[in-house]
């Protein structure tokens, strides 16, 4: 579950980033549409608009809650959720050129086609730091390692779901930890998929009771083998598991990712470990937060990585603080590893917990200025 | 979006509106002993300083200066601000240098909060230099910063064990404590008082921003009071939650035995750097208000030992009348465990224990069983913590008052010295 709102990246990942030829952001003329939510779906039910800064002026006239959501394929690229009826709420994105569509209301209402107009470029800001053939290099590099993780997710998740398909649930508890690792070095980028977020990663918490059959996924599975012992439900849960990470990586595949994204995900990474995962909640049955921790410190270093030649030309000391606050990190860490893996977050000391909590605390303030020090606007 | 602050703006705004409030907007006159750190402020921000040389306080947001002999935030203002941040912290920098950086880093932006000029943005793509929860230009606040040290930054961590002030030990518990770990103690304790919560919030958030990765929350309160519309000596309008006046029997501040009482002086057998630093006593005090209320008033005004309504003792007739206990050795008038009687007996012998108190209450919810969770921040500065709280502390074991308190949380600190030098930091003695 999105522990830090993903909602400022996702107009960003919507879009190719073909370079950074384009005006600046301030000088883009914005353009304001009046859309209502009803019970029959949009208003208008088509709507043009050209690529750029667009303003939705959203008035649900329906008489229960309903949410905006625009779409491109499966992907959610800009939300307004939670309106009561008669409330009005703006919502400020920017969208490149294609063809989208409109959720209005509810999941279930009819929906709506929009039409942008216009390519991609314009919209997009140049880095005053980066030039843009630098960029394309570091953003194909970062595609390249996302797609890698999420194929190897795949991969990892067929080995531990063909484990509990054979109940053998000793091995699918030692398997558990490692299976996950790719996705929580991607997890910002796996995150922007909402549908595959909710089915594969989503907590107790996040459902009204722990016998609801919607939750489904890693920690669904985590609960039987730690916790309730395994049931017949283990085999449609291994097969829906292995389906959607089949889809995650299907759908990498061909996913852009621009530089801002990039940026903002190294800091999104550390966000995510600092806010939900210093607790030992997010593996709470199995005791494995170690591994899922170190493997979004990982991610979050792998962009810095890719970033580095730049960083190092333009901004030395602050590269040295990174690199510093994430040996910081590794520091406290390593005090844990036992043998490929870790202890269990339990067996974290208070000392050494106060000081991982810092650690991640002030990596998460110098990666705040991560996309300032390197030119990148949304 | 991104407009540049312009506090210099705000404050000439501010200056003429106070103008028509009077001079009694600016408290003081600017001693000797700060002019060093006001001169380095903008001309035009209206300065407070200490003591205030004329009795008489606008509650309107001025600057306190950061410089000075003491640290601000204990007699600047010479009334405390209404509002309050308590955050104790566990330092978790690696070594000497960096608990150097650590007070580096909070001396720079305890400046830049109290003269209301945080850094400029540098452009929309990094986070605002500050929170902006005072809006665009955070203008004066009153705001004061006072950082005080904990025992346990004097163990083996940064080879400042030989530095411990004398007196400074964890703190001990009392009778009638009930401790929680989770709100006791810690290497730093930051006391942010200001205006208004906003302030205070905004001085926390600013000041964490800079120090999050060497400095861990250990505990925190929030605290308020009334501030006395005026100063004078003997009297004060401030009352706590339990609704008496709490302060009354305070050293004034500027007065002749103040600086006796509080700053810890050349020849006290305390390490050099410790000069016109102050031991910090903070009591997280429960008080079970509702039973309080439910009391019969000659049984509350018994128990303290003054009027709850205008706070003379019980054989004077005016708040500022002081108890003459001589003349009522069998305590038929004022009860011998009074609570004002136990904590100064008014004799010469026990002048010296005097302390000066500048606590704040706090209201945190309700407990497990529905009652209000309410009760004092109880702050006091002293030159001695032996001579001074601690010697009080054991002189009320058991009174009778504290049927209806509990000591649950708190720590013994010792404020730093002020720093005079305007390019100078905080805790440069203790480190040098």
């Amino acid at each position: 579950m999105p522990a830090v709102s993903i909602r400022a990246l996702a107009p960003v990942l919507a879009a190719l980033l073909v370079g950074g030829t384009g005006p600046a952001l301030a000088q883009d003329a914005e353009t304001r549409v009046l859309v209502n939510l009803t019970e029959a779906g949009c208003e208008p039910a088509a709507l043009s608009v050209p690529a750029g800064p667009v303003v939705f002026e959203i008035t649900n006239l329906g008489g229960d809650i309903g949410e905006f959501e625009i779409l491109k394929g499966d992907f959610v690229v800009d939300e307004v959720e939670n309106m009561v009826p008669t409330f009005r709420n703006n919502l400020v994105t920017r969208l490149d050129g294609g063809e989208y569509t409109l959720v209005c209301y509810t999941l279930q209402s009819p929906r709506s086609t929009l039409t942008v107009t216009g390519g991609a470029a314009a919209t997009r800001p140049p880095s005053s730091v980066v030039d843009a053939t630098t960029l394309a290099a570091y953003q194909a590099e970062y595609e390249t390692y996302v797609r890698a993780q999420a194929t190897d997710f795949a991969a990892r998740v067929a080995t531990f779901t063909a484990a509990l398909k054979a109940g053998d649930l000793d091995t699918a508890r030692s398997l558990y930890a490692i299976t996950r690792v790719p996705w929580e070095t991607i997890e910002p980028i796996a995150e922007l998929f909402t549908d595959l977020d909710q089915a594969i990663d989503f907590r107790e918490e996040d459902y009204a009771s722990v016998d609801d059959p919607a939750w489904t996924g890693f920690h669904r599975i985590e609960r039987m083998l730690w916790v309730e012992g395994a049931s017949g439900d283990l085999n449609t849960l291994a097969d829906g598991l292995l389906a959607n990470a089949n889809d995650l990586a299907a759908r990498v595949a061909t996913l852009p990712v621009d530089a801002y994204t990039m940026a903002q995900g190294a800091g999104a990474l550390i966000e995510e470990v600092a806010q939900t995962k210093m607790t030992g909640e997010e593996d709470r049955y199995s005791g494995t937060d170690l591994v899922s921790i170190t493997a979004n410190v990982d991610g979050s270093k792998h962009i810095i990585d890719v970033f580095r030649p730049t960083l190092a030309a333009v901004a030395p000391d602050y590269l040295a603080q990174l690199d510093a606050a994430f040996a910081g990190v590794d520091a406290v860490t390593d005090l844990y590893r036992d043998g490929d893996g870790f202890q269990s977050f339990q067996d974290i000391t208070p000392t050494d917990l106060t000081a991982l909590q810092s650690a991640l605390a002030g990596l998460t303030e110098v990666l705040s200025r991560l996309a300032g020090i390197l030119g990148l606007a949304a | 979006m991104s407009d540049t602050p312009r506090p210099g703006l705000t404050r000439r705004r501010f200056l003429a509106s106070t103008a028509v409030v009077g001079a009694g907007a600016v408290i003081g006159s600017v001693s000797a002993g700060v002019l060093g750190g006001a001169a380095a402020l903008a001309a035009d921000a209206p300065v407070a300083s200490t003591p205030p040389a004329v009795p008489g306080i606008n509650l309107a947001p001025v600057i306190i200066p950061f410089e000075g002999v003491h640290q601000a935030g204990i007699d600047r203002p010479g009334i405390a601000q209404p509002n309050a941040i308590l955050a104790a912290f566990d330092v978790v920098a690696a070594d000497r240098a960096g608990l150097a950086a650590v007070f580096e880093e909070l001396t720079a932006r305890i400046r830049d909060l109290t003269t209301g000029t945080p850094p400029p943005p540098i452009d929309d793509s990094y986070p605002p230099p500050e929170s902006g929860v005072l809006g665009p230009s955070i203008g004066p606040a009153s705001l004061t910063v006072t950082v005080a040290v904990g025992a346990s930054l004097f163990d083996d961590r940064f080879g400042l064990a030989e530095r411990a002030p004398r007196e400074l030990t964890p703190m001990p518990r009392f009778v009638g404590d009930v401790i929680d770990p989770a709100r006791t103690h810690g290497d730093l304790l930051l006391q942010i008082c200001g205006v208004d919560e906003m302030a205070c919030v905004h001085g926390l958030r600013y000041l964490m921003a800079g120090t999050r990765g060497w400095m861990a929350l250990r505990w925190m309160e929030d605290g308020f009071h009334r501030p006395d519309a005026i100063a004078a000596e003997g009297k004060t309008t401030t009352r706590n939650l339990l609704g008496f006046k709490d302060g009354t029997a305070n050293p004034s501040v500027g007065g002749e035995d103040f600086s006796r009482l509080v700053w810890v002086s050349p020849d006290d057998g305390e390490p050099a750097w410790a000069t016109d630093g102050s031991y910090m006593a903070v009591r997280l005090i429960r008080m079970f208000v509702e039973r309080w209320d439910r009391a019969p008033l000659a049984e509350q005004q018994a128990i303290i030992g003054r009027s709850k309504r205008t706070g003379a003792p019980l054989d004077g007739h005016r708040e500022e009348d002081v108890p003459d206990y001589s003349a009522d050795q069998s305590g038929a008038t004022t009860p011998i465990d009074a609570h004002i009687r136990l904590a100064d007996p008014r004799t010469a012998a026990t002048e010296r224990n005097r302390i000066f108190r500048r606590g704040y209450s706090f209201s945190r919810g309700f407990d497990g069983a529905g009652l209000l969770d309410q009760g004092l921040a109880f702050i006091s500065f002293q030159r001695s913590l032996d001579e001074g709280f601690t010697t009080i502390q054991r002189r009320l074991d058991n009174e009778p008052l504290a049927e209806y308190i509990q000591a649950q949380g708190g720590g013994f600190f010792f404020a730093l010295p002020g720093v005079v030098d305007p390019a100078g930091k905080l805790g440069d003695s203790l480190l040098a």
